[in-house]
């Protein structure tokens, strides 16, 4: 499913149908695996590009890059606002919200527990590229930055993670 | 671990939120759509509203010219109405403000003295429909309207005769304005004189009719005094204008008459009447 265009009841309900389950991933990392947190916070991202749709503009983004600038605004702002306690991630805890299989589930604890050492924009990034499975264009559009230099930033941050986890 | 294994696990990271929470979410949505539709459609009601008064430009004319107008309009007929109101009116300090700036935009001194006159005038017949009726708060706050406008009267006549010194055309000119100040003097007073006789007759009011004796004296000296000095620095005698000598005349004939009539009907005390006409006529000889 692919829509560009958010006019209407329909168009929401498509958008929620198609992009509820990344942007839930997306936002689950970002603010400390706390489930409940990042349904409240999914729930008001969709709201608010219900909100903003008029700023909506077609021939400059895809709905989808644009509901992530506005899920990252979100979350900058409720990060500013101190509405989020980060927290680290905890296997006992948060693995089984993860849905994975049983023999991933130790390899998949190791690279979020080191993701989390990261930088915030770091982990940003990856979490964008590889989590999301975004294009770098998007990225770079969300982020508000060349191609080449989202580029850079994603190998720099990768090359940091493999780094930390291989120390 | 390569980029590719970090690659590969990343991807089986697959937190999905309840299939309740997606439930309840989309009915929240339903809400909002229903919400934002709701109060587009009640701005859009009044923004076409608008827009319509916007757009119309020949339609915005009309409400500026008819704003403007009926302020005018307001405004004028707050200024005409507050002229015939009496003390003790809402309107009656409007009157006296019209009055402060038409005073203070009387520039020439001639101009000056007679729109002073002209509102002793309506001092003096506020002062007589008031004695008419039974508020004797109000008919002392007229006694003491006529007072203070009889302090006016008599300074701008001090400034005329500082203003002809040395200049008899000059003279010339402001004696027609003293004749003319002369006979509403005498009117006045007559006038004055017929409210005293009235008030002496009502019970409860002989202390506003005292009152009313002291500026009737007070007026007749000072006019008097004033007039005199003009004639004395210009050697030019005042005479009271035929038309309102006659019109005084009548007046008096009148007043006595209604005294007169008043006598024979048994109102009132005789020889308070004959007292009052005796006063009435002081005052105009002082005047002469």
């Amino acid at each position: 499913m692919s829509i560009n265009k958010l006019n209407s009841r329909q168009d929401l309900e498509n958008l929620f149908k198609w992009l509820n389950e990344p942007l839930y991933k997306y936002v689950y990392i970002r603010c400390g695996y706390n489930r409940e947190l990042a349904e409240d916070i999914t729930q008001d991202i969709f709201v608010k590009a219900w909100e903003k749709r008029t700023t909506f503009n077609p021939s400059k983004s895809t709905l989808k890059n644009w509901i992530y600038v506005i899920a990252r605004n979100y979350l900058i702002d409720t990060y500013r606002k101190k509405k989020i306690s980060v927290k680290s991630f905890d296997e006992d805890i948060y693995v089984k919200d993860l849905n994975i299989s049983v023999e991933d589930e130790s390899a998949v604890s190791d690279i979020l527990r080191n993701l989390d050492r990261l930088k915030e924009k770091e982990k940003e990034v990856i979490v964008l590229r590889y989590v999301q499975d975004l294009e770098i264009e998007g990225i770079a559009k969300i982020l508000g930055k060349s191609k080449n230099t989202t580029k850079v930033m994603i190998h720099r941050a990768i090359k940091k993670l493999k780094y930390i986890m291989n120390k | 671990m390569e980029e590719r294994d970090l690659e590969r696990q990343f991807k089986n990271i697959n937190p999905k939120p309840s299939q309740e929470w997606q439930e309840k979410t989309l009915n929240h949505l339903n809400s909002v759509v229903t919400d934002s539709l709701d109060n587009r459609n009640s701005n859009t009601n009044l923004n076409n509203f608008f827009n319509s008064i916007t757009m119309n430009t020949k339609f915005k004319a009309i409400v500026t010219v008819a704003t403007v107008f009926t302020t005018f309009a307001i405004a004028s007929g707050v200024v005409y109405a507050s002229d015939s109101a009496m003390p003790g009116e809402m309107l009656f300090p409007v009157d006296k403000a019209v009055e402060q700036i038409r005073r203070t935009l009387t520039i020439n001194p001639l101009d000056r003295a007679g729109y002073e006159m002209d509102i002793m005038d309506e001092r003096v017949l506020e002062l007589k429909k008031m004695s008419e009726g039974e508020n004797s708060e109000q008919i002392a706050n007229c006694i003491s309207e006529v007072e203070a406008q009889q302090e006016r009267v008599r300074a701008m006549l001090g400034e005329m005769t500082q203003l002809r010194a040395g200049d008899m055309n000059q003279a010339q000119e402001q004696l027609e304005v003293m004749n003319k100040l002369a006979a509403k003097i005498q009117n006045n007073q007559e006038v004055l004189g017929e409210v005293q006789n009235r008030l002496e007759l009502k019970s409860g009011e002989a202390t506003q009719a005292g009152e009313l004796q002291r500026v009737r004296d007070s007026y007749s000296e000072e006019m008097g005094s004033e007039i005199k000095n003009f004639e004395e620095s210009t050697g030019l005698k005042v005479e009271a204008q035929e038309a309102e000598q006659n019109k005084g005349e009548e007046t008096q004939n009148k007043n006595q008459a209604e005294i007169k009539a008043g006598d024979e009907n048994g109102e009132g005390e005789p020889a308070q009447d004959v007292q009052g006409v005796q006063e009435m006529n002081k005052g105009e000889n002082g005047n002469r």
